[in-house]
Protein backbone atom coordinates (compact mmCIF):
# COMPACT_ATOMS: atom_id res chain seq x y z
CA UNK A 1 0.00 0.00 0.00
CA UNK A 2 2.91 2.38 0.73
CA UNK A 3 4.76 1.53 -2.07
CA UNK A 4 1.23 1.95 -4.99
CA UNK A 5 0.17 4.95 -2.41
CA UNK A 6 -3.75 4.44 -3.68
CA UNK A 7 -5.80 7.29 -3.55
CA UNK A 8 -8.78 4.67 -2.24
CA UNK A 9 -7.34 2.47 0.05
CA UNK A 10 -9.66 -0.59 1.51
CA UNK A 11 -8.48 -2.37 4.19
CA UNK A 12 -10.84 -5.54 3.99
CA UNK A 13 -10.11 -6.94 7.90
CA UNK A 14 -6.91 -6.82 7.52
CA UNK A 15 -6.42 -6.43 11.19
CA UNK A 16 -8.29 -10.20 12.05
CA UNK A 17 -5.46 -12.91 13.30
CA UNK A 18 -2.95 -10.43 13.81
CA UNK A 19 -0.79 -9.68 17.15
CA UNK A 20 -1.08 -6.31 19.17
CA UNK A 21 2.43 -5.70 17.42
CA UNK A 22 1.54 -6.38 13.73
CA UNK A 23 -2.06 -4.54 14.53
CA UNK A 24 0.75 -1.12 15.51
CA UNK A 25 2.68 -1.90 12.47
CA UNK A 26 -0.26 -1.58 9.91
CA UNK A 27 -2.26 1.36 12.09
CA UNK A 28 0.86 3.01 11.79
CA UNK A 29 1.41 2.71 8.27
CA UNK A 30 -2.47 3.71 7.48
CA UNK A 31 -1.54 7.01 9.29
CA UNK A 32 1.63 7.74 7.88
CA UNK A 33 -0.37 7.14 4.82
CA UNK A 34 -3.34 9.69 5.50
CA UNK A 35 -3.32 12.65 3.75
CA UNK A 36 -5.94 15.52 2.32
CA UNK A 37 -6.42 13.45 -1.47
CA UNK A 38 -5.97 10.09 -0.27
CA UNK A 39 -9.05 8.26 1.05
CA UNK A 40 -9.57 5.09 2.86
CA UNK A 41 -12.34 2.28 3.69
CA UNK A 42 -11.54 0.25 6.68
CA UNK A 43 -13.47 -2.98 7.07
CA UNK A 44 -13.48 -4.77 10.48
CA UNK A 45 -15.57 -6.59 13.36
CA UNK A 46 -13.44 -5.01 15.56
CA UNK A 47 -12.77 -1.25 17.38
CA UNK A 48 -9.16 -2.45 18.08
CA UNK A 49 -7.81 -1.30 15.06
CA UNK A 50 -10.13 2.16 14.89
CA UNK A 51 -8.43 2.96 18.32
CA UNK A 52 -5.43 3.80 16.48
CA UNK A 53 -6.85 4.74 12.98
CA UNK A 54 -9.33 7.38 13.79
CA UNK A 55 -11.71 7.23 11.27
CA UNK A 56 -13.77 10.51 10.35
CA UNK A 57 -17.44 8.45 9.65
CA UNK A 58 -18.18 5.15 10.83
CA UNK A 59 -20.79 2.97 8.96
CA UNK A 60 -22.92 0.13 10.46
CA UNK A 61 -23.26 -2.46 7.59
CA UNK A 62 -26.30 -4.90 8.70
CA UNK A 63 -27.86 -7.27 6.55
CA UNK A 64 -27.04 -5.73 3.03
CA UNK A 65 -27.52 -1.96 4.05
CA UNK A 66 -26.07 0.81 5.99
CA UNK A 67 -28.32 0.97 9.74
CA UNK A 68 -26.13 4.07 10.71
CA UNK A 69 -23.45 6.54 9.87
CA UNK A 70 -21.80 9.09 12.55
CA UNK A 71 -18.58 9.46 14.24
CA UNK A 72 -16.27 7.81 16.63
CA UNK A 73 -19.07 7.55 19.40
CA UNK A 74 -20.76 4.40 17.26
CA UNK A 75 -17.57 2.54 17.63
CA UNK A 76 -18.20 2.51 21.45
CA UNK A 77 -22.08 1.78 21.30
CA UNK A 78 -20.69 -1.02 19.20
CA UNK A 79 -18.12 -2.44 21.57
CA UNK A 80 -20.48 -1.95 24.85
CA UNK A 81 -23.74 -2.99 23.44
CA UNK A 82 -23.14 -4.93 20.41
CA UNK A 83 -24.32 -5.14 17.00
CA UNK A 84 -27.69 -6.12 18.04
CA UNK A 85 -27.26 -2.36 20.16
CA UNK A 86 -27.91 -0.73 16.68
CA UNK A 87 -31.21 -0.34 15.40
CA UNK A 88 -31.60 -1.52 11.76
CA UNK B 1 -15.59 20.09 2.40
CA UNK B 2 -13.47 18.52 -0.12
CA UNK B 3 -14.36 16.75 -3.29
CA UNK B 4 -16.79 13.64 -3.23
CA UNK B 5 -14.68 10.44 -4.48
CA UNK B 6 -16.58 7.64 -4.03
CA UNK B 7 -20.22 7.98 -4.44
CA UNK B 8 -22.27 4.80 -4.13
CA UNK B 9 -26.15 4.49 -4.47
CA UNK B 10 -28.41 2.07 -3.49
CA UNK B 11 -26.50 -0.61 -4.56
CA UNK B 12 -27.84 -4.00 -4.67
CA UNK B 13 -25.57 -7.20 -5.38
CA UNK B 14 -25.63 -10.76 -5.81
CA UNK B 15 -23.85 -13.41 -5.38
CA UNK B 16 -25.05 -16.80 -6.69
CA UNK B 17 -29.04 -16.29 -6.34
CA UNK B 18 -28.59 -14.61 -2.98
CA UNK B 19 -29.02 -10.70 -2.54
CA UNK B 20 -25.90 -10.01 -0.12
CA UNK B 21 -26.16 -5.78 -0.53
CA UNK B 22 -30.00 -5.03 -0.70
CA UNK B 23 -29.31 -0.94 -0.93
CA UNK B 24 -26.33 0.40 0.46
CA UNK B 25 -25.59 4.41 0.13
CA UNK B 26 -21.85 5.73 0.99
CA UNK B 27 -20.20 8.78 0.26
CA UNK B 28 -16.57 9.17 0.49
CA UNK B 29 -14.63 12.90 0.06
CA UNK B 30 -11.01 13.32 -0.61
CA UNK B 31 -9.39 12.88 2.95
CA UNK B 32 -11.69 10.71 4.66
CA UNK B 33 -10.82 8.04 6.38
CA UNK B 34 -14.19 5.52 6.66
CA UNK B 35 -14.63 2.57 8.90
CA UNK B 36 -17.40 -0.19 7.74
CA UNK B 37 -18.10 -2.17 10.85
CA UNK B 38 -21.22 -4.54 10.99
CA UNK B 39 -21.74 -8.48 12.19
CA UNK B 40 -20.78 -11.17 9.95
CA UNK B 41 -22.75 -11.88 6.83
CA UNK B 42 -23.79 -8.30 6.72
CA UNK B 43 -22.29 -8.02 3.17
CA UNK B 44 -18.63 -5.93 4.26
CA UNK B 45 -16.55 -8.37 2.06
CA UNK B 46 -19.11 -8.22 -1.03
CA UNK B 47 -19.07 -4.37 -0.45
CA UNK B 48 -14.77 -4.25 -1.31
CA UNK B 49 -15.38 -6.86 -3.74
CA UNK B 50 -17.87 -5.24 -5.63
CA UNK B 51 -15.84 -1.83 -5.66
CA UNK B 52 -12.83 -3.66 -6.70
CA UNK B 53 -14.84 -5.41 -9.42
CA UNK B 54 -14.52 -8.98 -8.51
CA UNK B 55 -15.99 -11.50 -11.04
CA UNK B 56 -18.98 -13.42 -9.46
CA UNK B 57 -20.75 -10.54 -8.29
CA UNK B 58 -23.09 -9.08 -9.97
CA UNK B 59 -24.37 -5.47 -9.09
CA UNK B 60 -28.43 -5.86 -9.93
CA UNK B 61 -28.96 -2.29 -9.27
CA UNK B 62 -27.73 0.84 -8.05
CA UNK B 63 -24.54 2.83 -9.35
CA UNK B 64 -21.12 3.97 -8.26
CA UNK B 65 -19.09 7.06 -9.13
CA UNK B 66 -15.31 7.16 -8.49
CA UNK B 67 -13.30 9.82 -9.13
CA UNK B 68 -16.49 11.19 -11.56
CA UNK B 69 -16.26 8.11 -13.37
CA UNK B 70 -18.59 5.25 -13.79
CA UNK B 71 -16.97 3.03 -11.81
CA UNK B 72 -19.32 -0.50 -12.49
CA UNK B 73 -18.30 0.03 -16.25
CA UNK B 74 -14.68 -0.28 -15.05
CA UNK B 75 -12.65 -3.18 -15.34
CA UNK B 76 -10.77 -4.09 -12.11
CA UNK B 77 -7.27 -3.28 -13.88
CA UNK B 78 -8.52 0.11 -14.57
CA UNK B 79 -9.71 0.26 -11.25
CA UNK B 80 -6.22 0.12 -9.55
CA UNK B 81 -4.61 2.41 -12.66
CA UNK B 82 -7.24 4.82 -11.37
CA UNK B 83 -5.81 4.40 -8.13
CA UNK B 84 -8.14 1.90 -5.89
CA UNK B 85 -6.54 -0.59 -3.70
CA UNK B 86 -7.76 -3.60 -2.09
CA UNK B 87 -5.70 -5.57 0.87
CA UNK B 88 -5.90 -9.08 1.08
CA UNK B 89 -7.34 -10.75 4.07
CA UNK B 90 -5.81 -13.53 3.53
CA UNK B 91 -2.84 -13.09 0.92
CA UNK B 92 -2.14 -16.07 -1.70
CA UNK B 93 1.15 -16.98 -2.56
CA UNK B 94 2.31 -17.54 -5.88
CA UNK B 95 5.14 -20.23 -6.13
CA UNK B 96 8.18 -18.61 -7.62
CA UNK B 97 7.34 -15.23 -7.35
CA UNK B 98 8.35 -13.50 -4.56
CA UNK B 99 7.05 -10.09 -2.32
CA UNK B 100 9.57 -7.96 -4.61
CA UNK B 101 8.60 -8.94 -7.57
CA UNK B 102 5.12 -9.14 -7.12
CA UNK B 103 4.82 -5.40 -5.90
CA UNK B 104 7.39 -3.94 -8.76
CA UNK B 105 4.79 -5.48 -11.48
CA UNK B 106 2.00 -3.76 -9.51
CA UNK B 107 4.50 -0.62 -9.35
CA UNK B 108 4.99 -1.00 -13.11
CA UNK B 109 1.67 -1.34 -14.05
CA UNK B 110 0.51 1.84 -12.42
CA UNK B 111 3.50 3.79 -13.59
CA UNK B 112 2.66 2.70 -17.49
CA UNK B 113 -1.14 3.44 -17.08
CA UNK B 114 0.25 6.88 -15.65
CA UNK B 115 2.35 7.41 -18.49
CA UNK B 116 5.81 6.87 -16.19
CA UNK B 117 8.65 5.46 -16.76
CA UNK B 118 9.28 1.67 -15.86
CA UNK B 119 11.38 1.44 -12.83
CA UNK B 120 14.65 -0.61 -13.44
CA UNK B 121 15.24 -3.10 -10.54
CA UNK B 122 17.48 -0.52 -9.01
CA UNK B 123 15.34 2.38 -8.79
CA UNK B 124 12.92 0.16 -7.65
CA UNK B 125 14.72 -1.09 -4.60
CA UNK B 126 15.51 2.15 -3.52
CA UNK B 127 11.80 2.89 -3.66
CA UNK B 128 11.30 -0.39 -1.43
CA UNK B 129 14.05 0.57 1.14
CA UNK B 130 12.50 3.87 1.66
CA UNK B 131 8.92 2.81 1.81
CA UNK B 132 10.07 0.24 4.40
CA UNK B 133 11.91 2.69 6.49
CA UNK B 134 8.71 5.11 6.31
CA UNK B 135 6.60 1.74 7.56
CA UNK B 136 8.89 0.77 10.24
CA UNK B 137 10.08 -1.98 8.82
Amino acid sequence: MAMLEPTLAILDETDSGLDVDALKIVADGVNALRSPEKSAIIITHYQKLLESVVPDVVHVLKDGRIVRTGGREIVDIIESRGFDGIEG
Amino acid sequence: MSEILLEIKNLHATVGEKEILKGVDLVIRRGEVHAVMGPNGAGKSTLSAVLTGRPDYVVTEGSVRYAGKDLLAMSPEERSWAGMFLSFQYPIEIPGVSITNFMKSAVNARRKAAGLPELKPAEFLKLLKEKMAFVGM
